[in-house]
């Protein structure tokens, strides 16, 4: 049976439907331990019981074969950073939505 | 970095799944439900939208949707932005177009409209709906036609995703006022299309198999079939060689430029030949379909191409070619 992690990887999960998944576990009588019935690693399942937002960052790291605790620190080094065609572009629009309030 | 083609598509089927979407999809409201949405005129030219606030911990995505475009390419741009919001590895903020022009770059930035294109394409026009659609009916006209009525997209956005699910050898032109406003192809066609905003000429793929039309508004939307191969026997007497010098003898072509010429039709022909046996379907009747397509394309080949022993000379070339 595929865990969480792969299901939502491949498209066929949400990551909001975690919640069903650890309703799952609790009604179940699985014999592995949660974290690893989601298909994380003990220590991201720890990141994600603290923090539940950082689930995308747990789903990346196992996209990209990288670590989640880096993405998130790189991320948030940087959290505003645009992806935009070109530099320009992005910091013209960066500067156009200051200016509309939207920017926060 | 592989452009991940399928997750984006399941991403939509789950999203439709569990909120039981089915066209015409109210989008909008989907977008609500994960973002704040803003409609604003966006002063820079070529962004269609932007997705702020990306999987940042603690805080609810904000899209701004361009407000100047036309009501057709908002609703794609909205279904783009909750690709965004839903894929999970695409974060921070996201400027938009929605026509990447140099996806070939294969970099994050376009790897990601490309996923968030895909994702928009299959909620707006689901692949399942779109399938039985196409079995109901072999007019793909007529499937375009119901396609931008019934999902409520534009003729451009309907073109592509229904091309994308059509076998080779399907080619389009939607004409407006007399001009091609755009055309395209399906994967592995190889006939060219006409150029958008050149005239609309009726008989461009006059050697199809067959020819759909319907009318959206003050559009026709034409949908042509190519033969994939063309089952030919030559009763003329003479070899291929012997066959192509009366052919350009009779067209007209200086003394001084037929060797050249005839370097260049072999050349076609080789392409045809080529490109069927990558396909895997070097046949006869595949390399004469090919050589059509190829050749009808040229206006420097128009003269060879129309001339009464064309088809005895490819169907010698083809057959030769493929023995």
């Amino acid at each position: 049976m595929s865990s969480f992690v792969e299901l939502c990887l491949r498209g066929d999960r949400l990551p909001e439907e975690i919640d069903d998944y650890v309703d799952a576990w609790h009604e179940g009588k699985s014999d592995v331990s949660l974290h690893k019935f989601l298909g994380m690693t003990r220590s991201e399942y720890n990141l994600w019981v603290v923090d539940p937002d950082v689930l995308p960052f747990i789903l990346d790291a196992h996209r990209t074969g990288t670590d989640a605790a880096d993405l998130i620190e790189e991320f948030n080094a940087l959290p505003m950073a645009a992806r935009a065609e070109s530099s320009g572009k992005a910091l013209q629009l960066a500067r156009w939505l200051k200016d509309q309030g939207l920017w926060n | 970095m592989e452009l991940a083609l399928a997750a984006p598509v399941r991403f939509a089927q789950r999203l439709s799944e569990k909120y039981e979407l089915t066209p015409r999809v109210d989008v909008r409201s989907m977008l609500e439900h994960y973002a704040e949405v803003v409609d604003a005129e966006i002063p820079i030219p070529g962004v269609d939208g932007v997705c702020l606030n990306l999987k940042v911990p603690g805080k609810r995505p904000r899209v701004v949707i361009n407000s100047a475009n036309p009501p057709l390419r908002r609703r794609f741009t909205e279904a783009h932005e909750l690709g965004h919001i839903v894929i999970p590895w695409h974060r921070g903020t996201i400027v938009d177009h929605l026509d990447p022009e140099h996806v070939e770059a294969k970099d994050e930035y376009w790897l990601f409209e490309e996923e968030a294109n895909q994702f928009a394409a299959e909620l707006l026009m689901p692949s399942n709906w779109l399938a039985s659609l196409l079995a109901s009916t072999r007019d793909l006209s007529r499937c375009h036609e119901n396609l931008c009525r019934e999902c409520d997209v534009s003729a451009l956005a309907a073109s592509r995703r229904l091309s994308s699910q059509l076998p080779p050898n399907v080619v389009f032109v939607c004409e407006k006022g007399g001009e091609v406003e755009f055309s395209g192809r399906t994967p592995k066609t190889l006939a060219n299309v006409p150029d958008w905003g050149s005239v609309f000429e009726p008989r461009v793929f006059h050697y199809a198999t067959n020819h759909y039309v319907s009318a959206v508004g003050t559009r026709r939307l034409h949908w042509w079939t190519l033969p994939d191969k063309v089952t030919a026997v030559s009763t003329d007497p003479r070899p291929w060689r012997e066959i192509l010098d009366a052919m350009v003898a009779d067209i007209g072509v200086p003394a001084d430029d037929r060797k050249r010429f005839k370097m260049s039709v072999n050349g076609v022909l080789s392409g045809a030949n080529s490109a069927m046996r990558q396909q895997g379907t070097h046949t006869t009747g595949a390399v004469t379909a090919a050589c059509l397509q190829r050749f009808h394309d040229r206006n420097d080949l128009a003269g060879i191409a129309n001339h009464p022993s064309f088809m005895d000379f490819v169907v010698k070339r083809a057959t030769e070619l493929t023995q």
